[in-house]
């Protein structure tokens, strides 16, 4: 979270406020800004939402447009893992004398279960993917059971149209040939 | 309207998302099609069973059933089958999954944006909101202060104005005059009272000096009796009484002036022979005669010795004794330019002090400084040139040494240790107390035409005290 309104420091030249006063003063100043600290997690923690519900859109849209799941997989993957990548901000380790230094792990725990939560996202994805697949295939030996019932032996013999061409070309030529010409 | 989406907007938009995921889940997830492979009003056998249908376009297209030909599978069906494929656009799942959860984007996306508002509206009211409430808890607290205020003078009145009215009674009965005589008394009470704190505090007063007058006099006396037990003196005592005034020697002592003349002089004698003391009573003198004074000294603590400069590292000694033969031909040349006799050179120097004025250095020691470090090379040149009338220049040298035999004092010094024998010296006696210990005895030899001088002479020490601070 990067709201610079905590970091400003007013410091007024009037004269003070009683003692009383000045304690009543600080206690709303307090409680005012536990307010604000409160709705912008609120807001910090919406956006998180904004990108997971993205990602399951674009999954459950993916799914009906190209059934590619690599595709599918790549694209929610990508999208899940933002809030978990924005905890990260400024991270960095390194190796001192065999023991890493780890700078701006803030919240290692929040981190694992974004990430964790943009699996099961994957996760529910696939599985969705899976099932319409096994449906097909089901629906595929239902449809050519029933086929085959019907059909019998008998199996279609499609006429090439290209053959009625050939033959109608054929006709022409003769025609062209045999068909007496009249004189002129 | 716009008040309360601002307010409550969030919750709601948050709540329609929830509402529409859930919907979106409700029925089946594959749209369910009947597909007869024979009309039912035509009454085909073998059509009496329907099959439920989940078809996903991509996968199987139910067209490719029209090129059937000499089939009981008529053409006309397929329109019908055709029609229902194409007029619903076969859907792999249910269509309003990814329509569902688009309108669950936008409605989060929405919360966000309006929570976003209501931060920065939060933000950008607070300094407003603030005073606000500052002026309005201040305007409180200043009205019940005044509050406060007038209650507390109207409870002082009423005291007053019952103590009015007890006066009048009291002056009514006649009792008044009571009243101030009591007063009265008891201000000349109060008056007594404050003569007599007076008396007491100048009373104590005396006898606080008086202590402290007794128990300075108690720690002189401690200092004394410790200074004799010691044998040595207060060497702060004896600095202030040593800077302060200029030493004058006793008849008996007067033979040191005539030493101090020379440009370099040696004092031999065996431990404890009184040649350090000799040395500090030199130091004194030459002090006191407006000399700078250098201590050539590899193995003394330089902390312990004040008003003069100390030289105990070998560099520093390599580097002033590599330094000195230049000085004085600096010192020469100055006098050249300046177009002064040599012999007057030394009025030049009354008015320069440090380095650059008259230079006394004492070698201490001087058989330690190879085995320090201190060049052979520079220290014999040294020797050499300081063995020269230096003493025109405003340099004088005082070399102390424990025996007579100068190739112990320098490696380098071949040929030239004639010479420091031919030095004027003095020779200190020591003799030995009842533990068997060399002390000194008090008196020396003071041998002029050096080592060899056959009429030497008999002279007494001054007892310099120990102190090292000039």
């Amino acid at each position: 979270m990067s709201f610079s309104f905590f970091n400003q420091q007013n410091k007024s030249l009037d004269t003070e406020y009683p003692e009383k006063v000045q304690e009543q003063i600080e206690e709303f100043k307090a409680s005012y800004k536990a307010d604000i600290r409160k709705e912008a997690a609120i807001a910090e923690r919406l956006t998180n939402y904004s990108y997971v519900a993205a990602a399951y859109f674009l999954g459950k849209a993916l799914i009906g447009i190209t059934f590619n799941p690599n595709l599918v997989t790549v694209s929610v993957v990508l999208i899940a893992m933002i809030p978990a990548t924005r905890d990260l901000d400024g991270f960095r380790i390194n190796f001192q004398n065999g023991k890493p230094d780890i700078d701006n792990m803030h919240k290692p725990f929040s981190v694992l279960a974004k990430l964790g939560g943009a699996g099961f996202l994957v996760y529910g994805v696939l599985d969705n993917y899976n099932n319409l697949k096994s449906a097909t295939e089901r629906t595929y030996e239902v449809i050519e059971t029933q086929r085959k019932e019907f059909e019998g032996d008998k199996s279609p013999i499609t006429m090439p149209q290209s053959t009625g061409l050939i033959i109608s070309f054929l006709i022409l030529i003769a025609a062209y040939y045999f068909v007496p010409k009249r004189d002129r | 309207m716009k008040k309360f989406l601002h307010k409550h907007g969030t919750v709601i938009a948050l709540t329609l998302a929830g509402f529409f995921h859930l919907i979106s889940h409700l029925g089946t997830q594959f749209e369910r099609y009947q597909i007869c492979f024979a009309p039912s009003e035509k009454a085909v056998p073998g059509c009496e069973k329907d099959i439920d249908l989940v078809v996903l376009k991509q996968l199987y297209d139910l067209s490719l059933y029209g090129e059937g030909n000499g089939s009981e599978f008529k053409r006309e069906w397929i329109d019908i089958i055709k029609k229902s494929t194409v007029v619903r656009n076969i859907p792999a799942s249910n269509p309003d999954i990814p329509k569902y959860s688009f309108a669950v984007l936008c409605l989060i996306i929405y919360a966000r944006y309006n929570q976003g508002l209501k931060v920065s509206t939060l933000q950008n009211n607070y300094s407003s909101e603030l005073e606000a409430f500052s002026t309005k808890v201040y305007e409180d607290w200043v009205h019940g202060f005044n509050e406060r205020k007038v209650i507390f003078k109207k409870q002082e009145f009423q005291a007053e104005k019952e103590i009015a009215e007890e006066i009048n009674k009291l002056r009514h009965k006649g009792e008044l005059i009571h009243l101030q005589e009591v007063l009265k008394r008891s201000n000349t009470i109060n008056e007594a009272k404050f003569d007599l704190a007076l008396e007491e505090i100048s009373a104590k007063k005396s006898t606080f000096t008086k202590s402290k007058s007794e128990n300075l006099r108690d720690a002189a006396k401690a200092d004394k009796e410790s200074q004799k037990v010691l044998g040595m003196k207060n060497s702060d005592m004896e600095l202030e009484s040593t800077t302060s005034t200029k030493l004058e020697l006793e008849e008996q002592y007067r033979w040191i002036y005539q030493l101090l003349k020379l440009p370099f002089r040696v004092l031999s004698g065996e431990q404890g022979s009184g040649k350090s003391t000799l040395e500090r009573l030199m130091i004194r003198l030459l002090k006191d005669a407006g000399y700078h004074i250098v201590i050539v000294n590899p193995e003394t603590n330089p902390s312990v010795w004040g008003g003069v400069q100390v030289l105990t590292d070998a560099e520093e000694i390599n580097t002033f004794f590599e330094s000195f033969p230049n000085t004085i031909r600096g010192r020469k040349q100055q006098a050249v330019d300046m177009g002064i006799d040599e012999d007057d050179y030394l009025d030049c120097l009354k008015d320069k002090s440090g380095l650059e004025g008259k230079v006394a250095i004492f070698l201490m020691e001087s058989n330690t400084y190879e085995v320090h470090g201190v060049d052979p090379d520079h220290w014999a040149n040294f020797l050499k040139q300081s063995l020269t009338n230096i003493r025109k220049w405003g340099f004088t040298v005082c070399l102390t040494a424990h025996s007579d035999n100068q190739t112990a004092v320098s490696s380098k010094l071949t040929g030239f240790s004639k010479l420091i024998d031919t030095a004027p010296r003095v020779e200190c006696i020591s003799s030995t107390n009842k533990d068997g210990e060399a002390v000194s005895s008090g008196k020396a030899w003071l041998k002029m035409k050096g080592v060899n001088d056959k009429e030497p002479v008999e002279v007494s020490l001054y007892n310099y005290p120990k102190s090292k601070k000039f």
